[in-house]
């Protein structure tokens, strides 16, 4: 498949030079949908961020890497030219769809006029296209919500019109950074359906529910505090994830852990200052091992369809088994 | 232990009526853990802060180990306010940002005086492991604290006049995911330790039906569904809660594979559908669904159904 | 090397990793630029305040007819007036009285705004609904012409001023506190505590009140400039304190007519008024920050 887009070890460093997110690489295909998987502190939030250049540089800026896009290389391209990708070749759509809206202004208005920004469509023509848009997010009464305010919208609908409005005019990449989070499940549901109908799109999907990912996204990019730990295909890493924290975070969660008792993952992240060249899970990881807090384990590949950044992986690639813990002995 | 009967909670936001909770009735078994679940809406919040006096109930009763709640003198309220708990869901909010750790654990005991003063130290030490807290946090305030461990104090503060009831009102909603599976098996740890009995509010299914022995369905105020846990996910009656499941494919339990996806939003409870409130959203509605409202009656054994249909 | 694909011995970790990077309201105020500098800045006023007059040998009120109109020099740090009065000594005097007139005026502010909001807040309802409508109507009234109303019935001493000051400015900490007080009467630990069994004085006394503060001494701070401004403001039209007294107002106002030729006279009882409001509000921006809860995790 061809590649959309190519982010090549990426880093992005907060305003007071420590780096937030590291050495993110990875591509996203033609007409796939990836999800981005993370907690809080993972890091997910501020790297798609940054691929729009929507980060004020007070907070955060890029450090180093590259984003190819379309032969452009994003991390280096000016605001004036950001503005002529964000909207037209790639859009984003957020968990708060009052965000997207400007409360004072119909619907309808907001939606075509970055069609008329973008496109040579006159009025009559865009107008069209909207209804059509609407009606394809599966809006049932397009032209009476086409002149409503976002105030008159409930949450699922007007997060559907953020999507129409994101959609218009069509990207080549969609960014949902967490669409369905503060929304009911049944409405959720429906959100995903209509995600799922689109065509002649690649997604970008980030949320921190393991039960969206799995029934929406081809592939799956696991990230923990600021990196990428685990990726692949979907089914693959759903059914034998390499890296420890995705496994932990598999069994914990009680629709893909048969067992009776939860698994906990013990301890929490590390803050951010901590951070050296070690790797950022050792201190919950079950399987930690002295190299572990030596230098920092890198992306490899596991197998076709799967990578991981783990120090298992060198044991694996030497067929030795990882030994257990030794009870610690108190010194006499 | 609990009967709720015709339960009915209205308010009246600016003059127009809100049918928040609309003739509620279930009991809750000594030890078993009931599980609510419904979207917003559904009235389940209010539900569970009135078996706790929070709100006042518009009608009906509440019975607490067969004694109505309504009619106890003031000393027999604060006894059962020894028996019945809660823990909330924001780990933010839930705790006293100006008192020590310690102070906002012993407040049950000081209030209601069970413990002679001395004791009451231990009782907090006690609460704190119980709850895998370290002993030095009784001197630090909440924003030392992560999410988690918040969480873990407000239930070591609910623990601390040895309920028996607890109403968790979406204990781990505001948690991440790697923190939740902590909490979800402290409670059940503690519940097998103490004897607990919990109603156990929540919009996650995997984890509502990981812990309850029974779970109720609840929409816009209205339960819609009622049975054991297993029974409810295999073989649901109601077509609503046949759309729940489906928005979680991962669950994978339905012996009939129905993809249901709901059109439409949820109504808002000031202007409910009439008839069955579900009837606007129901893939399977008969014309009779807008005119009646169906009663919530037994299906099979032990499984109760809300719909014209069974 | 075999060793390092050993067990980690996670115990030295945990350790380090205890660290909390949460931070007191106080911690929060410190590491505040600015309120640090308007800590700083009004320290300085106010030690002049205190001190100043006793710095040089003249008193406000000494005049000396040869010595008029006199260029900031050695003798007098920031010249004389028409009267030859020296005029640092005045500015300083007129600290005093803009200082403790603004004080004064939003203290009482603080302990009228105080009890009228807490009582409708915690009575609610109809209580509470009369309350503040009343107030609204209240604040619906002109400020500047209740004051001047008031001055004119009960005369401009010292405390005349002050309580006309407070005429409008106690209906915005009623508010402030009622809305605060409603917003943590719904918070969960208040529920909790309702839950316990808790009586309601020992909800607001250890609930409610502590909650409370942060907002309320917030307040206060942005108070405080606001009371001094309006007296100066009041001097400045000739409806405050008269002549020899001396609060910044007064100085202001002499200043401004000789502005053409004696500038020093409105520059340098102007800066301090600036300087004096900039502090507070400093200070009471710095303050807002430290005792904002919106502490969560982002990223």
């Amino acid at each position: 498949m061809k590649k959309l887009m190519e982010v090549k070890d990426l880093t992005v460093s907060l305003s007071n030079g420590l780096p937030a997110v590291k050495n993110i690489t990875f591509d996203l295909h033609e007409n796939e949908v990836l999800g981005i998987v993370g907690e809080s502190g993972s890091g997910k939030t501020l790297t798609v961020h940054s691929l729009l250049g929507l980060i004020p540089r007070s907070q955060a800026f890029i450090k180093t890497g590259s984003i190819l896009f379309e032969d452009k290389d994003l991390s280096l391209l000016p605001e004036k030219g950001m503005r002529h990708v964000r909207g037209k070749e790639i859009s984003i759509i957020f968990q708060d769809p009052f965000s997207a809206f400007n409360p004072t202004m119909r619907i309808g208005k907001q939606i075509i006029e970055s069609l008329l920004q973008h496109t040579n469509l006159n009025k009559k023509e865009a107008k069209k296209e909207v209804l059509k848009t609407l009606h394809l997010v599966g809006i049932n009464d397009p032209e009476l919500r086409y002149s409503q305010y976002p105030h008159e919208l409930s949450g699922g609908l007007l997060q559907r019109a953020m999507i129409a409005l994101a959609l218009s005019p069509p990207p080549k990449i969609l960014i949902a950074d967490e669409p369905t989070t503060a929304l009911d499940v049944t409405i959720q549901a429906q959100i995903l359906s209509v995600l799922k109908r689109l065509q002649n799109i690649s997604i970008l999907f980030i949320t921190h529910d393991l039960g969206v990912v799995s029934q929406f996204c081809d592939r799956v990019m696991v990230m923990y505090a600021g990196k990428i730990v685990e990726m692949g295909k979907m089914k693959t890493i759903l059914e034998k994830p390499k890296h420890p924290y995705t496994k932990m975070l598999l069994k914990s969660h009680p629709a893909y852990s048969k067992q009776k008792r939860l698994e906990v993952i013990p301890g929490s992240l590390p803050p951010l200052s901590l951070k050296r060249d070690a790797c950022a899970f050792a201190n919950r990881c079950p399987q930690a091992m002295n190299i572990c807090v030596k230098k920092e384990p890198q992306l490899i590949k596991n197998s076709r369809y799967q990578q991981s950044a783990c120090f298992l992986n060198d044991l694996r690639k030497k067929n030795v088994k990882s030994k257990k813990p030794k009870k610690t002995l108190s010194p006499l | 232990m609990l009967k709720v009967k015709n339960l009915k909670k209205h308010f009246r936001p600016s003059k127009k009526l809100l049918k928040a909770v609309d003739d509620v009735s279930f009991e809750i078994k000594a030890g078993e853990t009931l599980g609510l679940v419904g979207e917003s809406g559904s009235g389940k919040s209010t539900l569970g802060k009135m078996l706790l006096s929070l709100y006042k109930p518009t009608s009906g009763e509440i019975y607490f180990e067969d004694k109505n709640l309504a009619s106890l003198s003031r000393k027999e309220q604060k006894l059962v306010q020894r028996d019945m708990q809660i823990i909330f869901q924001d780990p933010y909010s839930s705790l006293n940002p100006k008192l020590t750790i310690e102070e906002i654990i012993k407040e049950p005991l000081l209030i209601h005086r069970t413990l002679p003063k001395n004791e009451q130290n231990r009782r907090v030490d006690e609460l704190l492991e119980l709850t895998k807290l370290p002993l030095r946090s009784k001197q630090k305030y909440p924003y030392e604290f992560s999410g988690g461990e918040r969480q873990r104090i407000g239930i070591a503060r609910a623990l601390a006049l040895s309920p028996k009831f607890i109403v968790c009102d979406e204990p781990i909603s505001a948690l991440d995911v790697s923190i939740q599976a902590q909490i979800m098996n402290l409670l059940e740890d503690l519940q097998k330790e103490l004897g607990l009995t919990y109603l156990f509010i929540a919009h996650d299914l995997a984890m509502v039906r990981h812990i309850s022995t029974r779970v109720a369905v609840m929409y816009l105020g209205k339960i819609v569904e009622l049975a054991p846990t297993e029974e409810l996910f295999s073989n649901p009656k109601h077509p609503y809660t046949e759309a729940l499941l489906s928005s979680y494919p991962e669950l994978n339990t339905r012996t009939k594979k129905s993809n249901f996806i709901l059109t439409g939003d949820i109504p808002s409870p000031l202007s409910p559908p009439s008839g069955c409130k579900f009837h606007t959203r129901c893939p399977k509605a008969l014309f009779s669904c807008s005119e009646k409202e169906p009663k919530l009656k037994e299906i099979k054994r032990n499984h109760l159904g809300a719909c014209h249909l069974d | 090397m075999n060793d390092l694909y050993d067990p980690l011995d996670k115990k030295q970790l945990l350790d380090v990793i205890e660290e909390t990077h949460h931070k007191s309201a106080w911690q929060r105020f410190v590491s505040s630029q600015t309120g640090m500098i308007g800590l700083i800045l009004l320290s300085i006023l106010l030690f002049f305040t205190l001190f100043g007059p006793y710095l040089t040998s003249f008193t406000h009120l000494d005049i000396n007819l040869s010595n008029i109109n006199k260029r900031p020099g050695m003798t007098h740090w920031f010249g004389t007036d028409d009267l030859g009065r020296d005029l640092f000594t005045r500015l300083w005097m007129g600290a005093r009285i803009s200082l403790f007139v603004g004080i004064g005026a939003a203290f009482i502010d603080l302990v009228v705004g105080v009890l009228y909001g807490s009582l409708s807040a915690l009575f609610g309802r109809k209580v509470d609904e009369i309350m503040m409508r009343f107030s609204d109507v209240l604040y619906a009234v002109p400020h500047i012409l209740m004051m001047i109303l008031f001055i004119t019935v009960f005369g401009n001493g010292l405390f005349s001023i002050m309580l006309a000051l407070t005429l409008a400015g106690w209906i915005n900490m009623a508010r402030i506190v009622r809305s605060k007080l409603l917003e943590v009467k719904e918070r969960d630990f208040v529920q909790a505590a309702l839950v316990f069994g808790s009586s309601k004085r020992r909800i607001i006394l250890k609930h409610l009140i502590p909650n409370s503060v942060g907002i309320i001494i917030t307040t206060v701070t942005y108070s405080i400039p606001s009371a001094i401004f309006t007296e100066s403001f009041l001097s400045f039209l000739g409806l405050g304190l008269h002549p020899p007294a001396a609060s910044w107002g007064i100085l202001i106002s002499e200043g401004i007519d000789a502005l053409q030729y004696y500038p020093w006279r409105l520059v340098f009882p102007a800066i301090i008024l600036s300087l004096t409001i900039y502090a507070f509000n400093a200070i009471g921006d710095a303050l807002r920050d430290a005792f904002d809860p919106q502490r969560r995790h982002a990223l």
